[in-house]
């Protein structure tokens, strides 16, 4: 995302919205995260491809996903 | 986490942090927050914590839809519309939670609540878990209770008439 799309975010005047939206948001990102993970998996991708897909360790990913995928 | 002294050893301790762990997995969040909390403590078998929050003028079975809307219209507010839960349900749990997954408005709603059930000697866990929570200002929790037409403090007196119930049973 260029700085101008970043800029261009609608930022809420209450900081109570604007820090709520960036809570929405890491929940938004959990659950797509979740739900890629298990579609990877499910069509046999190993953990260290999915690891180094998302830029993170195999021990990172294994550890937040192996025990529900 | 530890917890404080006073829930260790009371059944009902046990039963909230269960049901709070399966209210944080059923909307999709890895952490356990006060809003899980919430729906937690309206599940008090004694039927207390729901007669104060109708009392307190909102539906104790609102709670959910109104966390849910307080995501979404958090969301909206930042001009992205919400991805239905159901484009993202891959039909597994979002997370096996451990207790260190309990976030810090869980922290701070406990430990609210267990000085002021020392400090009162009376009522159920749940009752004054409700009425710390209800005494927060920030966060989902707060949100959620705002979208039901509960600001901070709209639930403490209805929750003393209850612990005021409860002391005269006794």
């Amino acid at each position: 995302m260029a700085d101008g799309d970043l800029q261009s975010l609608p930022l809420p005047d209450d900081p109570g919205d604007a820090l709520a939206a960036v809570v929405a948001l890491r929940r938004q990102a959990d659950r797509l995260e979740y739900a890629a993970v298990a579609q990877a998996v499910a069509r046999g991708w190993s953990w260290a491809q999915v690891a180094a897909a998302l830029g993170v360790t195999r021990q990172a990913v294994h550890k937040r996903h192996a025990t529900k995928s | 986490m530890n917890f404080p002294n006073p829930f260790r050893s009371q059944s009902s301790w046990g039963r909230l942090v269960e049901a709070s762990i399966d209210y944080a997995e059923r909307l999709g969040d890895r952490q356990v927050g006060a809003e899980h909390l919430l729906l937690a403590v309206l599940d008090d078998p004694t039927g207390a914590t729901r007669r104060a929050f109708a009392a307190a003028g909102a539906d104790p079975t609102a709670v959910e839809d109104a966390i849910r809307w307080s995501h979404a219209n958090a969301l909206r507010a930042i001009g992205i519309e919400p991805v239905p839960e159901a484009a993202l349900d891959v039909g597994g749990r979002p997370g096996k939670h451990r207790r260190s997954d309990f976030g810090e408005s869980c922290r701070q709603v406990i430990g609210t609540a267990a000085t002021r059930a020392k400090l009162a000697g009376v009522g159920s866990i749940d009752l004054h878990m409700l009425d710390a929570i209800g005494d927060l200002r920030e966060g989902t929790a707060a949100r959620a209770l705002r979208e039901l037409g509960l600001g901070p403090g709209a639930l403490h007196a209805a929750v003393l008439d209850e612990l005021a119930a409860a002391s005269r049973a006794a």
